[in-house]
Formats: C-alpha cells, sequence, structure tokens
C-alpha cells in the first residue's frame, strides 16, 4: 500500500491525513469520516469467490457454503467499533442482506466475519454484488 | 489458475482464503491464516459435483477431498428443511381452497423416495441429481 501523506487543514476542522501504513484519514474535528476499508465480491458457489475490488483489505476467507466471509483487513484499523455498510448481493427473488458478526465473532480491528442472508433469516445462495465498507 | 490459500476450520470444514492481491500471498499466508494453512492452486480444489458440498470438504495433507457421508448428512438435512416448507405450502393451499396437484399420499411417498436415494447414493453426482422437495 502506498504511504504518501498529504495533509491539509482547513478553516471547518477537516484534516486529510495518512497515517505510516498509508491508510488516509479524512478527519473532522479529530474522527475519521471515510471508509477505512472496503471490498466488493462475487461468491458463485461452494468456495468460489471473486474479490473485485478492495481498499486496505488483504484477503477475503469464505468459511463455508452458508455465506460466511471473513474480511481481513491490510492495515490494522483504529478501533474495533468501526460503522459497517454493506450488501447482499443480488439473489434469484430473494432479498439478500449482510448480516453481522457471523458466528457470534465480534468487529476486531483486523478482520470481520460477515454472513450473506435472506429476509427470512436463512443463509443465501449464490450473489454477484456483495460489498462492506467500514467506518470510523 | 489462482493461488489460494486452504485450511481445516473450526468446524472441521476447508475455509478458502482468496487474497485480494494488496499483500504477496505468503505474507498473507502468516497474517490472516492460522499455522499449517497452505498455499495451493485452486485447480487443485474439489470440482464439479464436488464442488457442490464445499461444507463437506476435508483436508488431509494438502489434499482436498469430499467427506461423502458428511456430504450425505449435509444433503439429507437441507432436503428435509426443503420438504418442510413445501409441505407448509401444501397445507396453506389446502386451508386456502386451493387444490395440490399432487395427493397427499403420492406426494409423500416421492418425498420418501427421495430420502431414500439419498440414503443409497454412492457419489456427490448421485446426491445432487435427487431434486428437493416442492409443492406440488
Amino acid at each position: 500500500m502506498a504511504s504518501t501523506i498529504n495533509a491539509s487543514s482547513t478553516a471547518n476542522g477537516i484534516v486529510s491525513t495518512a497515517d505510516a501504513s498509508g491508510i488516509l484519514n479524512i478527519q473532522s474535528n479529530g474522527v475519521n469520516t471515510n471508509a477505512q476499508a472496503w471490498a466488493q465480491w462475487s461468491y458463485a458457489s461452494g468456495s468460489t469467490c471473486t474479490v473485485n475490488r478492495s481498499y486496505n483489505v488483504s484477503s477475503i476467507t469464505v468459511n463455508g457454503s452458508t455465506n460466511d466471509f471473513t474480511i481481513n483487513f491490510t492495515n490494522a484499523l483504529p478501533s474495533q467499533y468501526y460503522a459497517i455498510a454493506g450488501t447482499g448481493g443480488q439473489g434469484s427473488g430473494n432479498l439478500n442482506c449482510l448480516s453481522v458478526p457471523a458466528q457470534q465473532t465480534a468487529p476486531s480491528t483486523t478482520s470481520l466475519r460477515v454472513n450473506i442472508v435472506y429476509q427470512n433469516g436463512n443463509f443465501a445462495g449464490s450473489n454477484t454484488y456483495n460489498s462492506v465498507a467500514c467506518f470510523g | 489458475m489462482a493461488k489460494v490459500i486452504i485450511y481445516t476450520n473450526q468446524n472441521g470444514g476447508v475455509s478458502v482464503c482468496v487474497p485480494t492481491g494488496e499483500l504477496p500471498i505468503e505474507t498473507v499466508l502468516t497474517k490472516d491464516c492460522p499455522p499449517g494453512a497452505i498455499i495451493v492452486d485452486d485447480s487443485t480444489l474439489p470440482q464439479g459435483d464436488d464442488a457442490l458440498f464445499f461444507d463437506a470438504w476435508k483436508l488431509d495433507g494438502t489434499t482436498v477431498t469430499v467427506d461423502f457421508p458428511t456430504a450425505q448428512a449435509h444433503y439429507l438435512a437441507r432436503y428435509n428443511a426443503a420438504a418442510v416448507a413445501a409441505g407448509q405450502t401444501r397445507q396453506n393451499n389446502t386451508y386456502a381452497g386451493i387444490e395440490n396437484t399432487t395427493s397427499d399420499s403420492d406426494w409423500q411417498a416421492k418425498v420418501a423416495a427421495g430420502r431414500a436415494a439419498i440414503a443409497s447414493a454412492t457419489t456427490t453426482a448421485g446426491l445432487a441429481a435427487i431434486a428437493l422437495p416442492q409443492s406440488e
């Protein structure tokens, strides 16, 4: 990951910095406002997972055919109390949702375990447009 | 073919870690995976019908195979869940005054035959060929 550090300060308190690892932090009064990590991936079936694009994500682990994924961060996040946003992909006639945490595994600074589930809570099947973004 | 990292997970199955390319796979191996994880070419993983039974995969040394009794048990559980869902739909139809196309006794016999076929199957192809129960 690039380690270029650009810093600027404005009158409204917005500061753009990057730490030694190269993670860009756009801060407002000391609070990070941008995504610290994100990924978009597709899942066909079995173990077939394709990570299409990502930022600060070193790998995605498929833990089973129950749409159980671990997102591993390249550089640790500042805190385990980050906000998580995401999509559960495209199902066949079902509403798919991102569910956190998977397997009662609490989010950590180094990884995040998620499930993709149907609206009734059952595990979803193959889906194309899974994504997650972590803020904070 | 892409390189992935595999290891035996906490459920006794196989997890497949897909690097994003931000870090060398050797770094991902040590950073994101437990001791004993190995790097393999994804073309060496079970393919075809064997790939459908990801939760029954078993890592033995450097080879991943399908544990057939586990695959059989998982498919039976999936079959039974589908039978329950289909049965509920049939029951709802009855209450709503909508005639099911197959009589209860014929439908039950068909479901039982499928269950027997799962018990007598000897390959994943044989399992995959057994259709899950549907409301008729």
